[in-house]
C-alpha cells in the first residue's frame, strides 16, 4: 500500500492503518529502536508505542514521508527509553557514539531561534556532502548503526567508514562555526 | 548543563536524508536472505537450547548456584485488590475459588501454559479519544439500515444524545427500550474507547432475522452449538458488516436455574488480534456476542432473554494493551506448593459465596492452565494491568442436564511477596464471615 493511502486510513480513523503500517514499516522501526536499545522486548515495545503515537498524531498531522515520520517517533521514543533504563549506567556501545561526537558539547539552554539555525545548518551541510558520505554519516548518528554494519551494507572496509565519519565530523564542526553556531 | 550538539542536530535532519539512508536490514527481505537468516536462527536456537538445558543440569547437580535475578513486583494483598477491581490495598479478601461449567465428557476450556521461563505482564493505557458524533451516527445508520430489513421493519429514526456517566465520563447514545418501528429493544453507545450496538429480545418474544431465529439451544454440547449457529452467525455477520474466524462458548452458573447453567455467552472474535485474547474472558478486540439468560424451569426450554452485542473498539487492541514487564515465571511445581498451602485467589469477592464455599482439595486437581486477570492499576485509574495466573481446575459433579461443574482457583505465575501475612489475615476474615452468615436473624 502507498504511504498516502496509509495516511488516509489514519485520517479515516480506520484501524487497518496500524496493520498496514506494521506490514510496511514494522521492521524499519524495529531496527531503529533495536540499534538504540539492544533489547528485543524494549524495541518491540518502542515500536508499539510508535504506532500509538502515530494514531494519536495523524490527524492532525499529514506526513509527506511516512517512513521518516515513523522513524523519528521511534528514535525519540527509543532514546527516551534508553535514558530512562540507563539513568545510572551507560551502555558502552551507545556511549561510544556519544564519545565520537564529544567535540560538540554546548549549553542545553538553547534558544528556539538557535534550534532553527541549527536545523538549517545541519541540512545545508548534509545537502553539500557526497551522497555516500551523507548516508554513512546518517546511518551512524541518526540510525545509530554499528560501524561494522555500515561497512557491510555499503561494502566498504570498516577503516573507510571510520575515516569518512572522522572527516565528516570535522567538516560538520567547521560548518557550524562558519554558520555562527558556537559550541 | 551540557548536551551533545551532533546528537541534537540529528533530531533536526530532514526527512529525505533519513529515508535515503534507511538501513538495508529495514528493507523487505529477499528469499535468499530469509533463507540465510533462518539458517542462523536455527543454529542460534540449538545453541540456546544447549545453554539453557546445560544450566539446568548444572544447577540440579549443584555445580553452579541458581541464578538469583528475581525481584518480586507484587504483594499478595495487591493482587487480591487487582482481582477486586483494583480496590483497596488493605488485604481485601477473595473467594477461595469460582465455578465454571463444561459439557460432560468435554474438557473445560483451559489455556495452555507457555513453555517459557519468562512471562509477560500487560498494561493497558486508556488514552481517551474525543467523542465523535459523526462516526457514531454513521455506525448507527449503517447497522440499522441492514438490521431493520432483516427484522422485516422500517428503519427507525433516532436522536443522538450525550450524557455523563456517574463517574463523570461522557458518552453518546441512541436507541429505544420499546421501539415501535423495529419491534425490539436496541441501544447504541460510544465512549472514549469503543462503540457498541446492542439489540435485545425480552420476555420470550421470538426475534427472527431473515427467517433465522435469534436463539441458542443451551442444552447442546459446544460442538453441536458451533454447527447449529452457522446460519445465524452468517446473518449477524452480514448485518454488522464483520467476519470473525474464532468462536468461544462460555457457560456460567450462579444457582438461579435448574439447567446447571444460567447464562450462556457465545462470542465471535479473532483470537490473533491480541495475545491476551486467548486468556481473557472477554476479547480485547472487536467481537460479536450472543448472550442467553436462563431462569426458567427444566420443563421450559426457552431462554428468558437474548441479547446480541457488537463491540467495535475505537483504538486497536494492540495499542490498548502492551507488554509492560517481562518477569521470570513461577514454576508449576512452585505454584503447586502454594496451592497446597492454600495461598490461592478465587477471582471475585462475594461474602455469601465465600461463607458458603465448601472446602475443596485442589492438590489432586484435574487440569491446569494459564490465564490473566486484569483490573485498574493499583496506582492509576487510567491504566489497567493484566497479570498471569495458573488456573487449577477440580471436577466437582455432573449436573442433570449434561454439564460438569468445576471449581477453579488461581495462583500467581509471577513472584509475589507477603503470602503468609496476607493469608493469615484471610483466615480470620473468612471465619468472621462464616460466623456472621450462620448467626440466626433476630427477625421472625
Amino acid at each position: 500500500m502507498e504511504d498516502n493511502e496509509i495516511v488516509a486510513l489514519y485520517w479515516e480513523r480506520n484501524e487497518t492503518a496500524i496493520a498496514e503500517t506494521e506490514k510496511k514499516y514494522g521492521r524499519y522501526c524495529y531496527v531503529i529502536a533495536y540499534n538504540v536499545l539492544y533489547c528485543h522486548e524494549d524495541a518491540e515495545e518502542c515500536v508499539n508505542d510508535t504506532y500509538l503515537r502515530a494514531w494519536e498524531t495523524i490527524p492532525p498531522q499529514r506526513p509527506n514521508a511516512l517512513n521518516a515520520y515513523l522513524g523519528k517517533i521511534t528514535r525519540n521514543m527509543a532514546l527516551n527509553r534508553y535514558e530512562y533504563i540507563h539513568a545510572d549506567k551507560r551502555d558502552p556501545r551507545v556511549t561510544e557514539i556519544y564519545d565520537e561526537s564529544a567535540f560538540a558539547l554546548a549549553d542545553r539552554n538553547t534558544d528556539p531561534l538557535d534550534e532553527i539555525a541549527l536545523k538549517d545548518a545541519v541540512n545545508s551541510f548534509l545537502a553539500a556532502l557526497p551522497a555516500e558520505h551523507r548516508t554513512v554519516f546518517i546511518r551512524r548518528y541518526w540510525y545509530m548503526s554499528e560501524v561494522a554494519a555500515i561497512a557491510k551494507d555499503y561494502r566498504i572496509p570498516e577503516g573507510t567508514v571510520k575515516s569518512i565519519l572522522s572527516r565528516t565530523r570535522k567538516k560538520f564542526q567547521k560548518h557550524l562555526e562558519k554558520e555562527g553556531i558556537h559550541l | 548543563m551540557k548536551e551533545n550538539i551532533l546528537m541534537k542536530s540529528m533530531g533536526l535532519v530532514d526527512d529525505e536524508y533519513i529515508a535515503e539512508a534507511a538501513p538495508a536490514a529495514a528493507k523487505p527481505m529477499t528469499r535468499i536472505r530469509r533463507k540465510i537468516i533462518h539458517k542462523y536462527i536455527s543454529l542460534a536456537a540449538c545453541l540456546a537450547a544447549v545453554l539453557i538445558l546445560g544450566q539446568d543440569v548444572l544447577v540440579s547437580l549443584r555445580l553452579i548456584p541458581t541464578a538469583v535475578h528475581i525481584l518480586p513486583q507484587y504483594t499478595a494483598s495487591g493482587l487480591a485488590a487487582l482481582m477486586n477491581g483494583g480496590g483497596p490495598m488493605d488485604g481485601t479478601p477473595t473467594n477461595a475459588y469460582e465455578t465454571v461449567y463444561a459439557p460432560t465428557g468435554v474438557d473445560p476450556t483451559v489455556s495452555p501454559i507457555p513453555d517459557s521461563r519468562f512471562t509477560k505482564v500487560y498494561a493497558g493505557t486508556f488514552s481517551a479519544l474525543p467523542l465523535n458524533k459523526k462516526s457514531f451516527g454513521d455506525f448507527t445508520d449503517d447497522i440499522l439500515s441492514r438490521l431493520a430489513p432483516a427484522l422485516g421493519t422500517a428503519v427507525p429514526a433516532f436522536t443522538v444524545k450525550e450524557d455523563s456517566s456517574s463517574w463523570g465520563r461522557s458518552w453518546l447514545h441512541a436507541g429505544s427500550a420499546k421501539d415501535a418501528t423495529l419491534g425490539v429493544e436496541w441501544i447504541v453507545a460510544q465512549d472514549a474507547q469503543r462503540q457498541e450496538f446492542t439489540f435485545t429480545r425480552y420476555e420470550k418474544q421470538p426475534m427472527i432475522l431473515n427467517g433465522k431465529t435469534v436463539e441458542v439451544d443451551f442444552s447442546m454440547t459446544d460442538e453441536e452449538m458451533r454447527e447449529a449457529l452457522v446460519p445465524l452467525r452468517d446473518e449477524l455477520f452480514g448485518i454488522f458488516g464483520v467476519s470473525f474466524k474464532d468462536i468461544r462458548i462460555d457457560r456460567t452458573y450462579n444457582g438461579y436455574s435448574s439447567f446447571g447453567s444460567d447464562r450462556l455467552t457465545v462470542i465471535f472474535y479473532n483470537e490473533d488480534e491480541h495475545p491476551l485474547n486467548r486468556y481473557s474472558s472477554i476479547p480485547l478486540s472487536d467481537h460479536l456476542e450472543i448472550q442467553v439468560s436462563i431462569s426458567g424451569k427444566a420443563t421450559d426450554p426457552v431462554s428468558q432473554n437474548c441479547i446480541v452485542t457488537y463491540c467495535q473498539y475505537r483504538i486497536p487492541a494492540k495499542l490498548r494493551y502492551t507488554v509492560s514487564q517481562v518477569l521470570p515465571t513461577v514454576s508449576l511445581s512452585r505454584a503447586e506448593e502454594l496451592l497446597a498451602k492454600g495461598y490461592v485467589f478465587g477471582n471475585h469477592v462475594c461474602e455469601l459465596c465465600m461463607a458458603a464455599q465448601d472446602k475443596i482439595d485442589f492438590e489432586s486437581y484435574d487440569y491446569v492452565g494459564l490465564t490473566y486477570h486484569s483490573s485498574n492499576h493499583l496506582l492509576s485509574d487510567t491504566v489497567k494491568e493484566a497479570v498471569p495466573f495458573y488456573a487449577f481446575y477440580k471436577k466437582l459433579e455432573d449436573t442433570e442436564n449434561g454439564l460438569t461443574r468445576y471449581a477453579v482457583t488461581y495462583v500467581p505465575a509471577v513472584h509475589v511477596v507477603g503470602y503468609e501475612s496476607y493469608f493469615k489475615k484471610q483466615k480470620d476474615i473468612h471465619r468472621e464471615m462464616i460466623t456472621t452468615s450462620e448467626t440466626p436473624s433476630e427477625e421472625p
